[in-house]
């Protein structure tokens, strides 16, 4: 530091020039006061801003900054008074315009006086923090003008008028209106809400209220609808033309409140134009306008929702539980099919694709697919009649598309395990007697149910599916090895894996003695190459091709059952058989047999037996005869049928009864899977658990679950808690 | 040309001070100074400029511009004008003269050059 240069400093007192004239203020601010009013007569253009300027600023330097505040405001608010007396002589239309042009006015002359007082304005008013000119100015101006008594419900009444008057089809001076409401806003977000929106929204709310009355009154729901999107683009143009862009969200809530929101009920229920109507009649765009208008209001989606699901429920109650349409399982699937097809075009296209819309119909088509319980039949049946002769020619991805849909319908399903009973009941069929059109679907849908189902079930059936490949290999053993056969009936055998395949009781029937030999020595082959199996025929599942002349020389080849077979062959060697006879020649069960032999005699142009006396039922008395009148136009004739076909009322209680035998170790691993992670659990909860594991595949029946329970309890797996009986303990 | 347009006179019309009595109303005669200005420089500078050249009061439609100063605020407006030009001064150096400086750039609002100032006076 005392190196450093010593400076000196010497602060003079700054010397203003002293002002001794006691009229320099008085006289100065005549100067600015003549030019205000010259500035507001629009005759400044001779003004000297310079000397203006200078006067300010030698005022306010001089410290008479609060004098030329004061006198600034005193002559402006003189100004207004004296232009506000002028609006108001206005006559009718010329009323706004007189203002809009004096708030012109009176911007520039805000601008020219803040312009020659802005030094007072960066150093006086900054320093007092008073309200800035330009700020005043416009203060001045509401105060003067706009809340003048005479003005201010005028000048309201005035700009609601004329948004009636365009409201109601009439053309308007949009600009003028503009740069009123612009007004508004440059006073002030208050001043605009408080004196034009809030009112305009009240006006608006009214009119529209009246209107809605109007139009439900004469309109059906389409139209009203149309109607009320029209007030809404309407309105929200009024506000892009000349509102505030924050009055928009305000007014379409008034118009979605009094158009939709108020009549919501009335409309989506409107007889013979509401949803339901619209619904029937796939009205995709009154839909998708209901859709867009109803978002729009709170809970508008769920009334929607509401009405759409109790319909569809409703519906599709009458259409699975009409005795008249379920009796045709394909037509049966192919409707539900269609309605979902419908439903989901309705969802896509008018109710953009909304996710609680998917859910509603979902929902509904399982409640009353499930309403049906041969449902998990009938969608077995339908993929059946598909895969046998429906896809003939259709391409590989419309299949695919089939199939998909088909899915989704098992999906809906609660009870999957019967849906796969028959499934594999069905396939069986189909591969037995070789009716499969194309492996690649059945493959395709066998992957699909893996994904569904999961890999225990379809093991089973991909088993069944390698039994066709290794039959096919050990048949072309056997031919191999006895080369003296291949004159004669041919026999062809498929070795079923049992478990893999659909159980079904051996059926014995006594095989024509051609037919027999050859089995006898398929069996001794087979069990010569695999040993330690068991062979039994299941004759009831087969199929034969025989060749058949009749009276006069006509030759067909006849595709019939195995049983059929054994009764045609009866007639090698007599003309004439009664029913008893048949009955003891074959030992078919009375009604297999009975079935067979009616297809053979009472099915018009297959009947290739005649039978006296002639009638639809196969009677134990009636007799039999080949009809040698037989003709066909086809060479090959298929009779009869192994068809997988709706099951009868007994053969549907067998299929339930192994369903519920099925359930019940399922039922028991899934309690013994709970039990061992819990250990102990109370009754309800224990039935709870059950019901939710098993829900991918059934809906177990409670009473089912207690009787697992207590025969768990007998093999030692449970016991009941000794205090209180209604406590389970795992024993390990 | 465009140029003409940007250029105007400015006549830095510099009223001398008399002692305490002088009076407004019975001014000495006037000092005139004429200058050429470029009013893009200076109504970038100044929002008095700015006005000035703008506003739509008479010197708007003038070529030449006067403005009346006091004596002793000469010295610091030719400071003023060249510091608007250059972003630096040329030859004050007292704290008087840069207290004169930063008066009169207050009174045209020349905020760079009341920063300027402000700097130096404070160092």
């Amino acid at each position: 530091m005392s190196n450093q240069k010593k400076r000196n400093f010497q602060i003079e007192a700054f010397k203003h020039r002293v002002v001794v004239d006691p009229k320099y203020a008085d006289k100065t601010w005549q100067i600015l006061d003549r030019a205000i009013h010259q500035i507001y007569n629009q005759d400044a253009s001779g003004l000297s801003f310079e000397e203006l300027y200078r006067n300010a600023y030698n005022m306010v330097l001089h410290k008479f900054g609060d004098k030329l505040y004061t006198g600034f405001i005193a002559t402006m608010t003189a100004h207004l008074k004296d232009k506000s007396k002028l609006i108001e002589a206005a006559q009718g239309g010329s009323f706004l315009e007189e203002l809009n042009k004096k708030w012109n006015e009176h911007n520039k002359a805000l601008e020219m006086i803040r312009d020659i007082l802005m030094y007072m304005d960066r150093t006086y008013i900054e320093s007092t923090k008073k309200p800035h000119v330009h700020p005043m100015g416009l203060s001045l101006w509401r105060d003067n003008v706009v809340h003048s008594p005479k003005i201010h419900a005028r000048l309201l009444n005035t700009l609601l008028d004329l948004v009636h008057k365009e409201r109601t089809g009439e053309v308007i001076d949009r600009g003028l209106v503009r740069n009123v409401t612009k007004m508004f806003m440059d006073l002030g977000e208050s001043v605009y809400r408080d004196d034009f929106e809030k009112p305009f929204l009240d006006a608006s709310s009214e009119f529209y209220k009246v209107e809605s009355m109007e139009f439900i009154e004469a309109c059906d729901c389409g139209d009203y609808l149309k109607k009320a999107e029209k007030r809404l683009t309407e309105e929200i143009d009024r506000v892009g033309h000349y509102l505030d862009g924050k009055s928009e969200d305000k007014i379409t809530s008034v118009v979605e409140k009094e158009m939709i929101a108020n009549h919501m009920q009335r409309l989506v229920h409107m007889e013979n134009s509401g949803l339901v109507t619209m619904l029937l009649n796939d009205k995709y765009e009154d839909l998708g306008r209901m859709y867009n208008l109803f978002r729009r209001v709170t809970s508008g989606l769920a009334t929607v929702r509401d009405v759409m699901t109790s319909h569809l429920r409703e519906m599709g109650k009458q259409l699975v539980t009409d005795p008249e349409k379920s009796k045709d399982p394909v037509e049966f699937v192919q409707r539900l099919l269609d309605e979902r097809d419908k439903y989901d075009k309705i969802i896509s296209t008018a109710f953009g694709n909304d996710k609680t819309f998917q859910n509603a119909s979902n929902s509904s088509f399982e409640y009353f697919i499930n309403l049906n319980a041969r449902s998990p039949e009938f969608i077995s049946l339908f993929v059946d009649d598909k895969l046998r002769k429906g896809l003939k020619g259709i391409a590989d991805a419309d299949v695919e598309v089939v199939l998909d849909k088909v899915m989704m319908l098992f999906r809906y399903l609660q009870e999957k395990d019967v849906f796969e009973k028959y499934y594999k009941q069905h396939l069986a069929k189909r591969l037995l007697s070789g009716k499969t059109v194309s492996d690649d679907a059945e493959k395709s849908l066998i992957v699909k149910l893996k994904t569904e189902c999961g890999y225990q079930f379809t093991s089973k059936l991909e088993g069944m599916f390698t039994d066709m490949k290794t039959s096919e290999d050990t048949m072309r053993g056997f031919y191999g090895s006895h080369p003296e056969l291949s004159e004669g009936p041919t026999l062809i055998v498929q070795v079923l894996t049992t478990g893999s395949w659909p159980t079904q009781p051996a059926v014995p029937c006594n095989l024509p003695a051609e037919v027999s030999v050859l089995c006898e020595k398929f069996r001794s082959y087979y069990l010569g190459t695999h040993t330690g199996r068991r062979l039994s025929w299941q004759t009831n599942m087969g199929t034969a091709d025989i060749k058949a002349i009749f009276g006069k020389g006509q030759k067909h080849e006849l595709n019939v059952s195995t049983f059929q077979m054994c009764v045609l062959m009866l007639f090698n060697n007599s003309d004439r058989l009664s029913y008893k006879e048949i009955e003891q020649a074959t030992e078919i069960p009375a009604p297999d047999l009975k079935r067979c032999l009616q297809s053979l005699a009472c099915v018009k142009g297959k009947n290739v037996i005649k039978k006296e006396p002639m009638s639809k039922d196969i009677g134990e008395e009636d007799l039999f005869s080949v009809n040698d009148k037989f003709t066909s136009k086809f060479y090959k004739v298929k009779i009869g049928t192994v068809v997988a076909q709706k099951e009868t009322e007994p053969e549907k209680q067998e299929t339930r009864q192994r369903v519920e035998e099925d359930r019940k170790p399922q039922i028991e691993a899934a309690i013994v899977r709970i039990m061992k992670s819990r250990k102990i659990l109370d009754h309800n909860n224990i039935i709870a658990e059950v019901t939710k594991q098993l829900q991918p595949r059934f809906l177990a029946n409670p009473t089912e679950i207690k009787k697992r329970i207590e025969s768990l309890i007998e093999r030692d797996f449970l016991e009941r808690d000794n205090t209180d009986r209604k406590l389970y303990r795992y024993l390990a | 040309s465009v140029q003409d347009h940007k250029r105007r006179r400015t006549d830095v019309n510099t009223r001398a001070v008399g002692g305490e009595n002088e009076k407004e109303c019975n001014p000495p005669t006037p000092r005139v100074t004429e200058l050429h200005i470029n009013s893009l420089v200076l109504a970038d500078k100044s929002p008095f400029f700015f006005k000035l050249f703008s506003n739509g009061m008479i010197e708007s439609e003038q070529k030449h511009i006067t403005l009346r100063i006091k004596a002793y605020e000469e010295a610091a407006v030719m400071e003023l004008l060249h510091f608007m030009y250059t972003n630096s001064l040329s030859s004050v150096t007292n704290v008087r003269a840069l207290v004169r400086l930063l008066m009169a750039a207050d009174k045209f609002e020349v905020a760079s050059c009341m920063k300027y100032c402000t700097c130096l006076l404070l160092t």
